[in-house]
């Protein structure tokens, strides 16, 4: 059973950039399957045609095979006009120096990657971000912000929590703790390495909220069979479940715990509608030890109004936390 | 021109001398045939032994989180806990499947296996350049083989960075495996280094009269070139090592930048080092290495194509020269294992140029094999069938390349199953399809007796559709997303829709270890009772088959002479070939 948004094949594309990345992908893949397919039907024919037998023997003279001189050229510049023609525009606009949205222009965030969670820091209504020192790096204070700064007074810190507003440029400082991470957004076409002691860049737009992704990735999920929680770790129901008397099991929208699938199964049910509560995901893409499989971070897509709210709920947090003078 | 290497007549003459007894022979021996199966043996032995880690795998990425508890009776508590592998023990697992099959497996069987055995019989030679070399460097093989291995028995376990070691996660990793890694390539690394001085002094200076250079099988230009490849790209990972391993032992910090915080401890290094640096060091030889690992086998298949095909190969200058152009490229070429690392855009466009141009002999070299087959008279014999069926896995695995060659398709590829499917069906059922290949079509060479031609057609046929069922679907899966070196992959909701594709690729993968067991019971039996063959048994043109069956020490009852084209298949002459050694005119 494969997931609507997440497929064997490319997943949805939730970012301007990511088409132009799927269509060079899609082109490329044509190229190979002519050329697969060619050198196999004159491979297979060969083998047939020329198969040991009673009465055949081998030609010793050697084919002349311009076609093949024909084909070896139409090789070359096919592979000049997919660098040429796709790759480089298309990397000059996602990676080249200079070409990322101005940092007053795009809402900039900083991720500093650390075994094995994301450290999300905004750099709050100011728009400048508090300076952080190693020294000051402690459990409650995962990126060593320094509060006592002016600057970082309203900078806002999650842990493994991104939110950012629809059709806005992103512009992201990636930054590393400890050893090499790299900052995956599969739904958008994002993966940029993060090397210690570096500071990279990567920026990017989402077209999709959460919630528009998470309407395209309802599928039919098994409630049965060995362990159907290996695959509805972060699913919530797409639909109400009621139970043979009407009680509500599940209203749309609830996640799904292993109590709520016994219940579902007790009530009969063999499949539920279900989808990812986060659609798209932080994703570590380069081995960082033993929990590089579970560095998963949530990145919430939201519209402009919600991701509003966030911020304010986010804030209102943070007062919060200064007035009992507790965290940082 | 030859010149006859310098030999000291107390360690051998070559008639009727003192016996040497069993350790000169056999352990301790210069003998490039039986230095030859030294490596093939113990290499074929790592080879199962790293595929066996892999199938340990296997398990836990089909059924993630479910008890196997004969894995917890083999490799204990601590890294099998209530019989679920812990993560930490399946990164070692990962680590040293990768490494163990590249250093320990492929290498010194294309290399150290079929360079060693062949290449001085088909230049119509004695022995190597330099025998003693020879025996030593399969000796420091072995040595930083055992490390390898031994590290397992280690605390905290095997190194569990990747076989790429990238710093600083094998700083923040336990100390006594990464160390005992590195220890080991160094010798890994140096054994190669002398066995390539060895092949390339052998090739230049012990041609038999009248083999010129464009008279040597494309078998011997390959191992030529895969020589110049590891004697130029590996002294950098070497020094790499050395440096790596001061990071970890003398307090330097090559690779380790300031301000560096493991688990809420801040390091205590000097600081100012930079991970890129061992990037650009170690695949500065990786990739040469993985021409490394597909030169021989592209030799091997030439030799069994042209053989049975009983016609001289299609472009055998195009090959030639498409082989050293390769070499000469696979240089230029590293960074582009490294594009995400932040790369802007004048080294991208280099490194991808470089790639695509390097694509081309590649297509070259295919092509001239898949054009030698017209016009031929094919006899499917289990070497043949293992030649054939490398060409279009061969020809997958460099499609797939072209993705992951360019930057921008490469930012959704890289690091995914994509790449994982790509270079194992480069390696799997390419490499070592062409080394199955040429184990049948020398073994009757190196034992004198024939292999069971229905056993091997048994091995052969399984083999391929599994090995199409393991990595078929990892294209797939990478296409969606999924990471490699992942534990668990549904703890990724973008990995949870590949978890069916994983139960068949392992089941694939333990039925294909299976099938390996008729491979190893048809060599075996062999040795004990397959039939006894004379010199020619496949009806061959190149040097080796002048030789007896097997060739005794010396090789060759009289120095050969070559007249002729290394593929002088006529159907007009008897069995339909005419030999290099035969001075006739065509």
């Amino acid at each position: 059973m494969l997931a609507v948004g997440y497929k064997a094949w490319l997943p949805l594309n939730a970012s301007q950039g990511g088409g132009a990345i799927d269509e060079l992908i899609v082109i490329i893949h044509w190229f190979m399957a002519v050329l697969f397919i060619g050198w196999g039907a004159y491979f297979v024919w060969c083998l047939i045609k020329f198969r040991a037998r009673p009465g055949h023997v081998a030609t010793p003279e050697l084919p002349k095979a311009k076609a093949s001189k024909y084909c070896e050229v139409m090789v070359i510049v096919i592979e000049a006009i997919l660098l040429l023609g796709f790759s480089i525009p298309i990397w000059a606009a996602m990676r080249g120096e200079g070409n990322g949205p101005k940092p007053d222009e795009a809402l900039v965030v900083r991720v500093v990657a650390e075994q094995f969670a994301w450290n999300i820091h905004y750099p709050g209504r100011d728009g400048l971000f508090g300076r952080t020192d190693v020294s000051l790096v402690s459990k409650e204070n995962p990126i060593g912000l320094d509060r006592s700064e002016p600057a970082a007074k309203d900078d806002l810190v999650t842990i493994n929590q991104m939110h950012i507003p629809v059709n806005r440029d992103i512009l992201v400082y990636l930054s590393s703790k400890d050893v090499i991470h790299n900052f995956g957004l599969p739904l958008l076409r994002v993966k940029q390495d993060i090397i210690p002691g570096m500071t990279i860049p990567v920026w990017f737009k989402a077209t999709q909220t959460s919630n528009a992704l998470r309407d395209q990735m309802v599928e039919n999920y098994p409630l049965t069979g060995r362990a159907p929680m290996l695959l509805l770790k972060y699913h919530v129901a797409m639909e109400e479940y009621e139970d043979t008397d009407g009680t509500v099991i599940i209203a749309k929208g609830k996640v799904l715990t292993e109590d709520l699938v016994a219940d579902l199964v007790a009530a009969g049910f063999e499949t539920v509608r279900a989808a990812p509560r986060v659609p798209a995901e932080i994703a570590c893409a380069q081995l960082c030890g033993l929990g590089h499989y579970r560095m998963r971070g949530y990145l919430t897509i939201d519209s402009a109004e919600d991701f509003e709210k966030w911020m304010v709920a986010e804030e209102a947090w943070l007062e919060d936390e200064e007035e009992d003078d507790e965290g940082y | 021109m030859s010149i006859m290497p310098d030999h000291d007549h107390h360690d051998h003459g070559h008639d009727g001398h003192h016996a040497l007894g069993f350790i000169r022979t056999y352990i301790f021996t210069v003998d490039h045939k039986v230095i030859g199966i030294q490596y093939g043996l113990t290499s074929l032995l790592f080879l199962f032994f790293g595929f066996l880690l892999m199938l340990a795998m296997r398990w836990q990425l089909a059924y993630p989180g479910q008890p196997l508890p004969i894995l917890q009776a083999i490799f204990g508590d601590q890294k099998v806990p209530g019989g679920i592998m812990a993560p930490e023990f399946y990164n070692q697992l990962g680590a040293m499947h990768g490494t163990i099959m590249i250093f320990l497996g492929v290498v010194p069987l294309g290399v150290g296996a079929f360079g060693n055995f062949v290449v001085p019989l088909q230049v119509g030679a004695v022995d190597m350049a330099f025998p003693r070399l020879n025996m030593t460097s399969y000796w420091v093989y072995f040595i930083g083989g055992v490390l390898m291995i031994s590290s397992f028995f280690v605390p905290e376990g095997a190194a569990q960075s990747g076989w790429t070691s990238y710093p600083p996660l094998t700083q923040a990793a336990p100390f006594w495996g990464q160390t005992m890694w590195l220890t080991s390539m160094v010798f890994l690394i140096t054994s190669s280094l002398l066995g390539s001085i060895n092949i390339i002094v052998t090739v230049v200076q012990l041609r038999a009269p009248g083999l010129t250079y464009f008279r040597l099988p494309f078998f011997v230009w390959a191992q030529l070139i895969t020589s110049f490849l590891l004697l130029l790209a590996f002294p950098p990972l070497e020094a790499a090592a050395v440096l790596q391993l001061m990071d970890r032992v003398a307090g330097t910090s090559f690779f380790l930048p300031s301000g560096l915080v493991f688990s809420g401890q801040v390091q205590d290094v000097a600081g100012g080092g930079n991970p890129l640096l061992w990037q650009h060091l170690f695949w500065f030889l990786a990739h040469p290495e993985v021409y490394v690992l597909i030169l021989p086998g592209m030799g091997i298949v030439a030799e069994i194509i042209a053989n049975n095909t009983r016609k001289p190969l299609w472009g055998y200058k195009s090959l030639v020269y498409s082989a050293i152009f390769l070499g000469f490229m696979s240089f230029v070429v590293w960074a582009h294992h490294m594009f995400i690392t932040g790369m802007g855009q004048s080294m991208s466009t280099f490194f991808a140029a470089t790639t695509m141009i390097i694509s081309i002999p590649s297509v070259v070299i295919l092509t001239a094999l898949l054009l030698s087959l017209w016009g031929g008279s094919i006899r499917f014999n289990t070497p043949m069938l293992f030649a054939l069926g490398f060409l279009p896995m061969f020809a997958i695995g460099g499609l797939t390349g072209l993705p992951l060659g360019l930057p921008a398709s490469d930012i959704h590829l890289h690091d995914t199953y994509y790449v994982i499917g790509h270079f194992h069906y480069v390696v799997a059922p390419g490499s070592l399809f062409a080394l199955f290949a040429g184990i049948y079509y020398w073994y009757p060479k190196a034992t004198g007796r024939q292999f069971n031609e229905f056993l091997g057609k048994l091995h052969f046929w399984p083999t391929l559709l599994f090995m199409n069922g393991i990595f078929l679907p990892m294209l797939f899966m990478g296409m969606g997303g999924v990471s490699r070196r992942l534990y668990d992959q549904t703890e990724y909701a973008h990995g949870q829709a590949a978890q069916n594709w994983n139960v068949i690729m392992s089941w694939s993968a333990w039925l294909m270890g299976l099938t390996q067991l008729i491979f190893i019971l048809n060599l075996v039996l062999t040795i004990l009772a397959g039939r006894k063959v004379g010199a020619n048994p496949w009806h061959a043109t190149t040097l080796e088959w002048s030789a007896p069956s097997p060739p005794p020490h010396g090789n060759f009852l009289e120095p050969p002479k070559v007249y002729r084209d290394p593929y002088d298949y006529d159907p007009a002459r008897k069995d339909g070939f005419i030999e290099q050694t035969q001075p006739e005119p065509s």
